[in-house]
Protein backbone atom coordinates (compact mmCIF):
# COMPACT_ATOMS: atom_id res chain seq x y z
CA UNK A 1 0.00 0.00 0.00
CA UNK A 2 1.21 3.53 -0.77
CA UNK A 3 1.69 5.82 2.23
CA UNK A 4 0.45 9.25 1.25
CA UNK A 5 -1.24 11.96 3.30
CA UNK A 6 -4.85 11.50 2.25
CA UNK A 7 -5.49 15.25 2.59
CA UNK A 8 -2.64 16.31 0.30
CA UNK A 9 -3.50 16.14 -3.41
CA UNK A 10 -1.41 13.61 -5.32
CA UNK A 11 -2.29 15.38 -8.58
CA UNK A 12 -3.11 19.05 -8.86
CA UNK A 13 -3.99 20.95 -12.03
CA UNK A 14 -3.90 24.74 -11.73
CA UNK A 15 -5.19 26.88 -14.61
CA UNK A 16 -3.86 24.50 -17.23
CA UNK A 17 -4.31 25.53 -20.85
CA UNK A 18 -3.58 23.39 -23.90
CA UNK A 19 -4.22 24.27 -27.54
CA UNK A 20 -3.64 22.18 -30.66
CA UNK A 21 -2.92 24.52 -33.57
CA UNK A 22 -5.72 27.10 -33.19
CA UNK A 23 -8.10 24.99 -31.10
CA UNK A 24 -8.07 25.48 -27.33
CA UNK A 25 -8.66 22.05 -25.80
CA UNK A 26 -8.16 22.79 -22.09
CA UNK A 27 -9.09 26.26 -20.80
CA UNK A 28 -7.79 27.23 -17.34
CA UNK A 29 -8.46 23.72 -16.08
CA UNK A 30 -8.11 23.25 -12.33
CA UNK A 31 -8.79 20.21 -10.14
CA UNK A 32 -7.20 18.09 -7.40
CA UNK A 33 -7.01 14.32 -7.02
CA UNK A 34 -6.27 12.70 -3.67
CA UNK A 35 -4.29 9.52 -2.89
CA UNK A 36 -6.13 6.21 -3.21
CA UNK A 37 -9.13 7.68 -5.04
CA UNK A 38 -10.66 6.34 -8.22
CA UNK A 39 -11.54 9.54 -10.04
CA UNK A 40 -13.43 9.36 -13.29
CA UNK A 41 -13.08 12.17 -15.77
CA UNK A 42 -16.16 12.02 -17.97
CA UNK A 43 -16.98 14.12 -20.96
CA UNK A 44 -18.15 14.01 -24.54
CA UNK A 45 -15.73 13.11 -27.34
CA UNK A 46 -13.28 15.91 -28.03
CA UNK A 47 -13.75 17.52 -24.61
CA UNK A 48 -10.08 17.06 -23.73
CA UNK A 49 -10.27 13.99 -21.46
CA UNK A 50 -7.41 12.09 -23.04
CA UNK A 51 -5.37 15.30 -23.20
CA UNK A 52 -5.35 15.32 -19.37
CA UNK A 53 -3.87 11.80 -19.32
CA UNK A 54 -1.32 12.72 -22.00
CA UNK A 55 -0.23 15.70 -19.90
CA UNK A 56 0.19 13.47 -16.84
CA UNK A 57 2.10 10.90 -18.90
CA UNK A 58 4.47 13.58 -20.29
CA UNK A 59 3.33 12.72 -23.80
CA UNK A 60 2.38 16.33 -24.56
CA UNK A 61 3.20 19.67 -22.95
CA UNK A 62 0.84 22.31 -21.63
CA UNK A 63 0.86 25.87 -22.95
CA UNK A 64 0.37 27.50 -19.54
CA UNK A 65 -0.62 26.70 -15.97
CA UNK A 66 0.84 24.32 -13.44
CA UNK A 67 0.60 20.58 -12.87
CA UNK A 68 1.85 19.16 -9.57
CA UNK A 69 2.26 15.39 -9.33
CA UNK A 70 3.41 14.10 -5.95
CA UNK A 71 4.35 10.67 -7.24
CA UNK A 72 7.41 9.25 -8.93
CA UNK A 73 5.97 6.16 -10.59
CA UNK A 74 3.10 6.28 -13.03
CA UNK A 75 1.46 3.62 -15.17
CA UNK A 76 -1.00 3.96 -18.01
CA UNK A 77 -3.45 1.53 -19.60
CA UNK A 78 -4.10 2.79 -23.12
CA UNK A 79 -7.37 2.95 -25.04
CA UNK A 80 -5.97 0.77 -27.85
CA UNK A 81 -3.92 -1.31 -25.37
CA UNK A 82 -0.73 -0.16 -27.17
CA UNK A 83 1.01 -3.50 -26.68
CA UNK A 84 4.20 -4.06 -28.68
CA UNK A 85 3.14 -6.49 -31.41
CA UNK A 86 6.63 -7.86 -32.05
CA UNK A 87 7.12 -8.86 -28.40
CA UNK A 88 5.67 -11.68 -26.34
CA UNK A 89 3.33 -10.80 -23.49
CA UNK A 90 6.13 -11.51 -21.02
CA UNK A 91 8.47 -9.09 -22.81
CA UNK A 92 5.70 -6.47 -23.06
CA UNK A 93 5.20 -6.52 -19.31
CA UNK A 94 8.91 -6.80 -18.47
CA UNK A 95 10.07 -4.01 -20.81
CA UNK A 96 9.65 -1.06 -18.42
CA UNK A 97 11.53 -2.92 -15.66
CA UNK A 98 14.33 -4.00 -18.02
CA UNK A 99 14.81 -0.53 -19.46
CA UNK A 100 14.31 1.73 -16.45
CA UNK A 101 15.47 -0.24 -13.39
CA UNK A 102 18.59 -2.12 -12.29
CA UNK A 103 16.62 -5.16 -11.11
CA UNK A 104 18.19 -8.56 -11.75
CA UNK A 105 16.64 -10.86 -14.36
CA UNK A 106 15.46 -13.14 -11.56
CA UNK A 107 13.64 -10.31 -9.77
CA UNK A 108 12.11 -9.08 -13.03
CA UNK A 109 10.85 -12.59 -13.81
CA UNK A 110 9.27 -12.85 -10.35
CA UNK A 111 7.66 -9.42 -10.59
CA UNK A 112 6.25 -10.05 -14.10
CA UNK A 113 4.88 -13.43 -12.99
CA UNK A 114 3.15 -11.86 -9.97
CA UNK A 115 1.69 -9.05 -12.07
CA UNK A 116 0.35 -11.41 -14.73
CA UNK A 117 -1.21 -13.51 -11.94
CA UNK A 118 -2.86 -10.35 -10.60
CA UNK A 119 -4.80 -9.99 -13.87
CA UNK A 120 -5.28 -13.80 -14.11
CA UNK A 121 -3.36 -14.06 -17.39
CA UNK A 122 -0.09 -15.75 -16.40
CA UNK A 123 -0.68 -18.51 -18.97
CA UNK A 124 -0.36 -15.95 -21.82
CA UNK A 125 3.30 -15.04 -21.15
CA UNK A 126 4.67 -16.78 -24.25
CA UNK A 127 1.89 -15.57 -26.53
CA UNK A 128 1.88 -12.49 -28.77
CA UNK A 129 -0.67 -9.63 -28.44
CA UNK A 130 -2.51 -10.51 -31.65
CA UNK A 131 -3.23 -13.98 -30.23
CA UNK A 132 -5.31 -12.45 -27.43
CA UNK A 133 -8.85 -11.04 -27.40
CA UNK A 134 -9.47 -7.28 -26.98
CA UNK A 135 -10.42 -7.75 -23.32
CA UNK A 136 -7.28 -9.78 -22.59
CA UNK A 137 -5.13 -7.17 -24.33
CA UNK A 138 -6.65 -4.47 -22.11
CA UNK A 139 -5.87 -6.54 -19.01
CA UNK A 140 -2.28 -7.07 -20.20
CA UNK A 141 -2.08 -3.33 -20.76
CA UNK A 142 -3.13 -2.87 -17.12
CA UNK A 143 -0.55 -5.49 -16.02
CA UNK A 144 2.12 -3.59 -17.95
CA UNK A 145 1.11 -0.39 -16.18
CA UNK A 146 1.11 -2.13 -12.78
CA UNK A 147 4.47 -3.87 -13.07
CA UNK A 148 6.38 -0.71 -12.13
CA UNK A 149 4.37 -0.51 -8.85
CA UNK A 150 2.86 2.84 -9.82
CA UNK A 151 1.51 5.33 -7.32
CA UNK A 152 -0.90 6.57 -9.97
CA UNK A 153 -2.50 4.54 -12.74
CA UNK A 154 -4.18 6.18 -15.71
CA UNK A 155 -6.94 4.36 -17.57
CA UNK A 156 -7.87 5.72 -21.01
CA UNK A 157 -11.36 4.53 -22.03
CA UNK A 158 -10.92 1.13 -20.35
CA UNK A 159 -14.26 -0.38 -21.41
CA UNK A 160 -14.35 0.95 -24.99
CA UNK A 161 -14.67 -1.83 -27.55
CA UNK A 162 -15.39 -4.55 -24.98
CA UNK A 163 -18.60 -6.52 -24.57
CA UNK A 164 -20.52 -5.73 -21.34
CA UNK A 165 -19.44 -8.90 -19.51
CA UNK A 166 -15.72 -8.39 -20.20
CA UNK A 167 -16.01 -4.66 -19.44
CA UNK A 168 -17.64 -5.46 -16.09
CA UNK A 169 -14.84 -7.93 -15.22
CA UNK A 170 -12.23 -5.32 -16.13
CA UNK A 171 -13.96 -2.77 -13.90
CA UNK A 172 -13.97 -5.31 -11.03
CA UNK A 173 -10.21 -5.74 -11.58
CA UNK A 174 -9.70 -1.96 -11.40
CA UNK A 175 -11.50 -1.73 -8.06
CA UNK A 176 -9.69 -4.81 -6.67
CA UNK A 177 -6.31 -3.37 -7.67
CA UNK A 178 -7.03 -0.10 -5.92
CA UNK A 179 -8.22 -1.92 -2.79
CA UNK A 180 -5.19 -4.23 -2.81
CA UNK A 181 -2.42 -1.76 -3.68
CA UNK A 182 -3.90 1.63 -2.74
CA UNK A 183 -2.99 2.97 -6.19
CA UNK A 184 -4.61 6.27 -7.16
CA UNK A 185 -6.65 5.67 -10.29
CA UNK A 186 -7.64 8.27 -12.88
CA UNK A 187 -10.15 6.92 -15.36
CA UNK A 188 -11.10 8.73 -18.53
CA UNK A 189 -14.34 7.50 -20.03
CA UNK A 190 -17.70 8.44 -21.49
CA UNK A 191 -19.23 5.06 -20.59
CA UNK A 192 -21.94 5.67 -17.97
CA UNK A 193 -21.77 2.08 -16.66
CA UNK A 194 -18.04 2.39 -15.98
CA UNK A 195 -18.60 5.75 -14.29
CA UNK A 196 -21.33 4.33 -12.05
CA UNK A 197 -19.35 1.23 -11.14
CA UNK A 198 -15.79 2.32 -10.44
CA UNK A 199 -15.85 5.98 -9.40
CA UNK A 200 -15.28 7.41 -5.94
CA UNK A 201 -15.56 10.85 -7.51
CA UNK A 202 -16.65 12.05 -10.93
CA UNK A 203 -15.43 15.15 -12.80
CA UNK A 204 -17.42 16.14 -15.88
CA UNK A 205 -15.29 17.92 -18.44
CA UNK A 206 -17.00 20.09 -21.01
CA UNK A 207 -15.57 22.72 -23.32
CA UNK A 208 -12.12 22.38 -21.73
CA UNK A 209 -13.26 22.99 -18.15
CA UNK A 210 -14.58 20.96 -15.21
CA UNK A 211 -18.28 21.83 -15.23
CA UNK A 212 -19.51 19.38 -12.62
CA UNK A 213 -17.94 17.46 -9.75
CA UNK A 214 -19.47 14.99 -7.32
CA UNK A 215 -19.52 11.51 -5.86
CA UNK A 216 -20.79 8.46 -7.71
CA UNK A 217 -24.16 8.69 -5.91
CA UNK A 218 -24.48 12.37 -6.77
CA UNK A 219 -23.70 11.54 -10.38
CA UNK A 220 -26.57 9.04 -10.38
CA UNK A 221 -29.12 11.37 -8.74
CA UNK A 222 -28.15 14.96 -9.58
CA UNK A 223 -30.41 16.78 -12.04
CA UNK A 224 -27.74 19.08 -13.42
CA UNK A 225 -27.50 18.78 -17.25
CA UNK A 226 -23.92 17.48 -17.04
CA UNK A 227 -24.48 14.14 -15.24
CA UNK A 228 -27.95 13.85 -16.78
CA UNK A 229 -26.57 13.94 -20.30
CA UNK A 230 -24.72 10.68 -19.57
CA UNK A 231 -27.60 8.98 -17.82
CA UNK A 232 -30.17 10.00 -20.43
CA UNK A 233 -27.81 9.44 -23.39
CA UNK A 234 -28.32 12.89 -24.90
CA UNK A 235 -25.96 15.74 -25.63
CA UNK A 236 -25.08 18.34 -23.02
CA UNK A 237 -26.01 21.04 -25.56
CA UNK A 238 -29.58 19.70 -25.80
CA UNK A 239 -30.02 19.77 -22.02
CA UNK A 240 -28.41 23.18 -21.66
CA UNK A 241 -30.79 24.60 -24.28
CA UNK A 242 -33.80 23.32 -22.27
CA UNK A 243 -32.72 25.07 -19.05
CA UNK B 1 4.65 22.42 -46.72
CA UNK B 2 7.68 24.62 -45.93
CA UNK B 3 6.74 24.58 -42.23
CA UNK B 4 6.53 20.80 -42.32
CA UNK B 5 9.95 20.58 -43.98
CA UNK B 6 11.51 22.92 -41.42
CA UNK B 7 9.91 20.93 -38.56
CA UNK B 8 11.20 17.70 -40.08
CA UNK B 9 14.75 19.03 -40.40
CA UNK B 10 14.66 20.48 -36.87
CA UNK B 11 13.35 17.28 -35.31
CA UNK B 12 15.80 15.19 -37.32
CA UNK B 13 18.68 17.36 -36.06
CA UNK B 14 17.55 17.04 -32.45
CA UNK B 15 17.15 13.26 -32.82
CA UNK B 16 20.64 13.02 -34.34
CA UNK B 17 22.21 14.96 -31.46
CA UNK B 18 20.33 12.89 -28.86
CA UNK B 19 21.33 9.66 -30.62
CA UNK B 20 25.03 10.56 -30.55
CA UNK B 21 24.68 11.60 -26.92
CA UNK B 22 23.27 8.18 -26.01
CA UNK B 23 25.96 6.41 -28.06
CA UNK B 24 28.71 8.47 -26.39
CA UNK B 25 27.35 7.42 -22.97
CA UNK B 26 27.33 3.77 -24.03
CA UNK B 27 23.55 3.46 -23.77
CA UNK B 28 23.32 0.95 -26.58
CA UNK B 29 21.17 -2.17 -26.78
CA UNK B 30 23.73 -4.36 -28.60
CA UNK B 31 21.29 -7.24 -28.94
CA UNK B 32 18.85 -4.98 -30.82
CA UNK B 33 21.66 -3.54 -32.97
CA UNK B 34 22.67 -7.08 -33.97
CA UNK B 35 19.04 -7.97 -34.72
CA UNK B 36 18.66 -4.87 -36.90
CA UNK B 37 21.90 -5.62 -38.77
CA UNK B 38 20.79 -9.17 -39.52
CA UNK B 39 17.25 -8.28 -40.59
CA UNK B 40 18.17 -5.21 -42.64
CA UNK B 41 21.51 -6.39 -43.97
CA UNK B 42 20.69 -9.90 -45.08
CA UNK B 43 17.44 -8.73 -46.65
CA UNK B 44 19.30 -6.14 -48.72
CA UNK B 45 22.13 -8.40 -49.95
CA UNK B 46 20.30 -9.86 -52.94
CA UNK B 47 18.93 -6.58 -54.33
CA UNK B 48 22.26 -4.78 -53.79
CA UNK B 49 24.16 -7.58 -55.56
CA UNK B 50 21.87 -7.66 -58.58
CA UNK B 51 21.74 -3.87 -58.91
CA UNK B 52 25.50 -3.41 -58.59
CA UNK B 53 26.31 -6.25 -61.01
CA UNK B 54 24.08 -4.87 -63.75
CA UNK B 55 25.30 -1.31 -63.22
CA UNK B 56 28.85 -2.67 -63.68
CA UNK B 57 27.83 -4.44 -66.87
CA UNK B 58 26.07 -1.48 -68.46
CA UNK B 59 28.83 0.92 -67.44
CA UNK B 60 31.44 -1.33 -69.03
CA UNK B 61 29.33 -1.60 -72.19
CA UNK B 62 28.97 2.16 -72.54
CA UNK B 63 32.59 2.98 -71.71
CA UNK B 64 34.03 0.28 -73.96
CA UNK B 65 32.33 1.64 -77.02
CA UNK B 66 33.64 5.12 -76.31
CA UNK B 67 37.18 3.97 -75.45
CA UNK B 68 37.40 1.68 -78.50
CA UNK B 69 37.13 4.73 -80.77
CA UNK B 70 40.39 5.98 -79.28
CA UNK B 71 42.03 2.54 -78.99
CA UNK B 72 42.01 2.83 -75.22
CA UNK B 73 39.98 -0.28 -74.22
CA UNK B 74 42.64 -1.29 -71.72
CA UNK B 75 41.50 1.62 -69.50
CA UNK B 76 38.03 0.09 -68.99
CA UNK B 77 39.02 -1.27 -65.57
CA UNK B 78 40.35 2.09 -64.44
CA UNK B 79 37.17 3.96 -65.36
CA UNK B 80 34.71 1.33 -64.13
CA UNK B 81 36.51 0.87 -60.81
CA UNK B 82 37.01 4.56 -60.06
CA UNK B 83 33.35 5.25 -60.92
CA UNK B 84 32.28 2.37 -58.68
CA UNK B 85 34.53 3.26 -55.74
CA UNK B 86 34.02 7.01 -55.83
CA UNK B 87 30.34 7.26 -56.73
CA UNK B 88 28.34 4.21 -57.74
CA UNK B 89 29.06 1.88 -54.80
CA UNK B 90 27.97 4.35 -52.09
CA UNK B 91 24.99 5.58 -54.13
CA UNK B 92 23.74 2.09 -55.04
CA UNK B 93 23.99 0.84 -51.45
CA UNK B 94 22.31 3.99 -50.10
CA UNK B 95 19.45 3.71 -52.59
CA UNK B 96 18.95 0.04 -51.74
CA UNK B 97 19.04 0.65 -47.97
CA UNK B 98 16.76 3.68 -48.26
CA UNK B 99 14.23 1.96 -50.50
CA UNK B 100 14.16 -1.32 -48.69
CA UNK B 101 15.06 -0.56 -45.08
CA UNK B 102 14.30 3.17 -44.68
CA UNK B 103 10.71 2.87 -45.83
CA UNK B 104 10.14 -0.24 -43.67
CA UNK B 105 11.58 1.46 -40.57
CA UNK B 106 9.45 4.53 -41.17
CA UNK B 107 6.29 2.42 -41.58
CA UNK B 108 7.12 0.33 -38.49
CA UNK B 109 7.68 3.36 -36.26
CA UNK B 110 4.73 5.19 -37.83
CA UNK B 111 2.36 2.33 -37.04
CA UNK B 112 3.78 2.19 -33.49
CA UNK B 113 3.02 5.90 -33.21
CA UNK B 114 -0.54 5.60 -34.49
CA UNK B 115 -1.28 2.68 -32.15
CA UNK B 116 0.02 4.62 -29.09
CA UNK B 117 3.04 2.33 -28.61
CA UNK B 118 5.40 5.32 -28.71
CA UNK B 119 3.23 7.07 -26.10
CA UNK B 120 3.51 3.91 -23.97
CA UNK B 121 7.32 4.09 -24.12
CA UNK B 122 7.25 7.74 -23.04
CA UNK B 123 4.91 7.03 -20.10
CA UNK B 124 7.23 4.23 -18.92
CA UNK B 125 10.15 6.65 -19.01
CA UNK B 126 11.80 5.02 -22.03
CA UNK B 127 13.08 7.60 -24.51
CA UNK B 128 12.01 6.51 -28.03
CA UNK B 129 15.27 7.96 -29.34
CA UNK B 130 17.33 5.59 -27.18
CA UNK B 131 15.05 2.60 -27.65
CA UNK B 132 14.20 2.94 -31.36
CA UNK B 133 16.62 5.31 -33.09
CA UNK B 134 19.99 4.37 -31.54
CA UNK B 135 19.97 0.68 -32.62
CA UNK B 136 18.55 1.48 -36.07
CA UNK B 137 21.08 4.25 -36.69
CA UNK B 138 24.02 2.08 -35.61
CA UNK B 139 22.78 -0.82 -37.72
CA UNK B 140 22.34 1.41 -40.75
CA UNK B 141 25.76 3.05 -40.24
CA UNK B 142 27.37 -0.41 -40.15
CA UNK B 143 25.36 -2.16 -42.85
CA UNK B 144 25.50 0.58 -45.51
CA UNK B 145 29.34 0.57 -45.79
CA UNK B 146 29.30 -3.26 -45.86
CA UNK B 147 26.73 -3.28 -48.65
CA UNK B 148 28.70 -0.52 -50.36
CA UNK B 149 31.87 -2.66 -50.30
CA UNK B 150 29.95 -5.60 -51.76
CA UNK B 151 28.26 -3.43 -54.41
CA UNK B 152 31.55 -1.87 -55.45
CA UNK B 153 33.27 -5.25 -55.65
CA UNK B 154 30.47 -6.76 -57.76
CA UNK B 155 30.30 -3.70 -60.01
CA UNK B 156 34.05 -3.97 -60.74
CA UNK B 157 33.94 -7.77 -61.14
CA UNK B 158 30.96 -7.78 -63.48
CA UNK B 159 32.73 -5.14 -65.58
CA UNK B 160 35.83 -7.32 -65.67
CA UNK B 161 33.89 -10.36 -66.86
CA UNK B 162 32.16 -8.39 -69.64
CA UNK B 163 35.38 -6.65 -70.68
CA UNK B 164 37.04 -10.06 -70.96
CA UNK B 165 34.24 -11.86 -72.77
CA UNK B 166 33.07 -9.11 -75.11
CA UNK B 167 36.24 -7.08 -75.69
CA UNK B 168 38.99 -9.67 -75.09
CA UNK B 169 40.53 -7.61 -72.30
CA UNK B 170 42.56 -9.91 -70.02
CA UNK B 171 41.79 -10.05 -66.30
CA UNK B 172 45.38 -8.99 -65.52
CA UNK B 173 45.20 -5.86 -67.69
CA UNK B 174 41.82 -4.93 -66.21
CA UNK B 175 43.04 -5.40 -62.62
CA UNK B 176 46.34 -3.58 -63.30
CA UNK B 177 44.45 -0.44 -64.30
CA UNK B 178 42.13 -0.84 -61.29
CA UNK B 179 45.21 -0.80 -59.03
CA UNK B 180 46.75 2.06 -61.01
CA UNK B 181 44.01 4.62 -60.46
CA UNK B 182 42.52 3.75 -57.07
CA UNK B 183 44.13 4.40 -53.72
CA UNK B 184 43.39 3.58 -50.08
CA UNK B 185 42.24 7.18 -49.77
CA UNK B 186 39.50 6.57 -52.37
CA UNK B 187 38.30 3.46 -50.55
CA UNK B 188 38.31 5.28 -47.19
CA UNK B 189 36.22 8.13 -48.64
CA UNK B 190 33.84 5.54 -50.14
CA UNK B 191 33.31 3.89 -46.75
CA UNK B 192 32.90 7.24 -45.00
CA UNK B 193 30.37 8.34 -47.60
CA UNK B 194 28.38 5.13 -47.17
CA UNK B 195 28.45 5.54 -43.39
CA UNK B 196 27.12 9.12 -43.65
CA UNK B 197 24.40 7.92 -46.03
CA UNK B 198 23.48 5.15 -43.58
CA UNK B 199 23.15 7.66 -40.72
CA UNK B 200 21.08 9.99 -42.92
CA UNK B 201 18.73 7.17 -43.95
CA UNK B 202 18.17 6.06 -40.35
CA UNK B 203 17.54 9.58 -39.03
CA UNK B 204 15.14 10.49 -41.85
CA UNK B 205 13.25 7.18 -41.55
CA UNK B 206 12.87 7.23 -37.77
CA UNK B 207 12.06 10.94 -37.56
CA UNK B 208 9.42 10.66 -40.28
CA UNK B 209 7.93 7.64 -38.50
CA UNK B 210 7.79 9.50 -35.19
CA UNK B 211 6.00 12.42 -36.88
CA UNK B 212 3.09 10.28 -38.06
CA UNK B 213 -0.30 11.72 -37.08
CA UNK B 214 -3.29 9.58 -37.96
CA UNK B 215 -3.89 6.06 -39.22
CA UNK B 216 -2.85 3.73 -42.01
CA UNK B 217 -2.84 6.43 -44.68
CA UNK B 218 -0.42 8.57 -42.68
CA UNK B 219 1.86 5.54 -42.20
CA UNK B 220 1.96 4.97 -45.97
CA UNK B 221 2.67 8.65 -46.58
CA UNK B 222 5.53 8.53 -44.07
CA UNK B 223 7.15 5.59 -45.88
CA UNK B 224 6.95 7.43 -49.21
CA UNK B 225 8.19 10.68 -47.67
CA UNK B 226 11.17 8.83 -46.18
CA UNK B 227 12.27 7.47 -49.56
CA UNK B 228 11.83 10.84 -51.31
CA UNK B 229 13.70 12.81 -48.61
CA UNK B 230 16.47 10.23 -48.44
CA UNK B 231 17.04 10.26 -52.20
CA UNK B 232 17.19 14.06 -52.22
CA UNK B 233 19.57 14.22 -49.24
CA UNK B 234 21.79 11.37 -50.48
CA UNK B 235 22.40 13.08 -53.83
CA UNK B 236 22.99 16.50 -52.23
CA UNK B 237 25.35 15.09 -49.57
CA UNK B 238 27.10 13.00 -52.23
CA UNK B 239 28.01 16.11 -54.21
CA UNK B 240 29.34 18.03 -51.21
CA UNK B 241 31.28 15.08 -49.76
CA UNK B 242 32.77 14.26 -53.17
CA UNK B 243 33.77 17.85 -53.89
CA UNK B 244 35.31 18.27 -50.40
CA UNK B 245 37.37 15.08 -50.50
CA UNK B 246 38.28 15.56 -54.15
CA UNK B 247 39.80 18.93 -53.25
CA UNK B 248 41.46 17.69 -50.05
CA UNK B 249 42.75 14.51 -51.75
CA UNK B 250 44.46 16.35 -54.57
CA UNK B 251 45.93 19.00 -52.33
Amino acid sequence: MNNFDKNEPIVSFKNVCVAFKNTRVLKDLSFDIYPGEIVTIAGPSGSGKSTILKLLGNIIRMDSGEIVVNASRLGMAFQKSALFNSMTIWKNVALALEETTNLSKKKIRKKVKETLEMVSLSYTENMYPDELSGGMQKRISIARALVVSPEIILYDEPSTGLDPGIASKLEDDMIKLRDKTGVTSIVVTHDVETIKKVSDRVLVLYDGKIKWEGTKNEFITDNSPYPRSFRERCTIEDLLSQT
Amino acid sequence: MYRSAVEQIGEGGINLIKTFWYISRGKINYEEVARQIVTTGIGSLFIASITASFVGLVLTLQISNQLRQFGAEHFIGAIVSSSAIRELGPIISAIVVSGRVGSAVSAEIGSMKSSEQIDALIVFGIDPVRYLIVPRLLASAIITPLLCSLSTFLCIMSGMVLANSAFNLSFDTYLDTVRLVNTTYDVSVMLLKACIFGITIAIVATTTGLQVRGGAEAVGEAATKTVVWNYILIFIFNYFISSYFFRVGYE
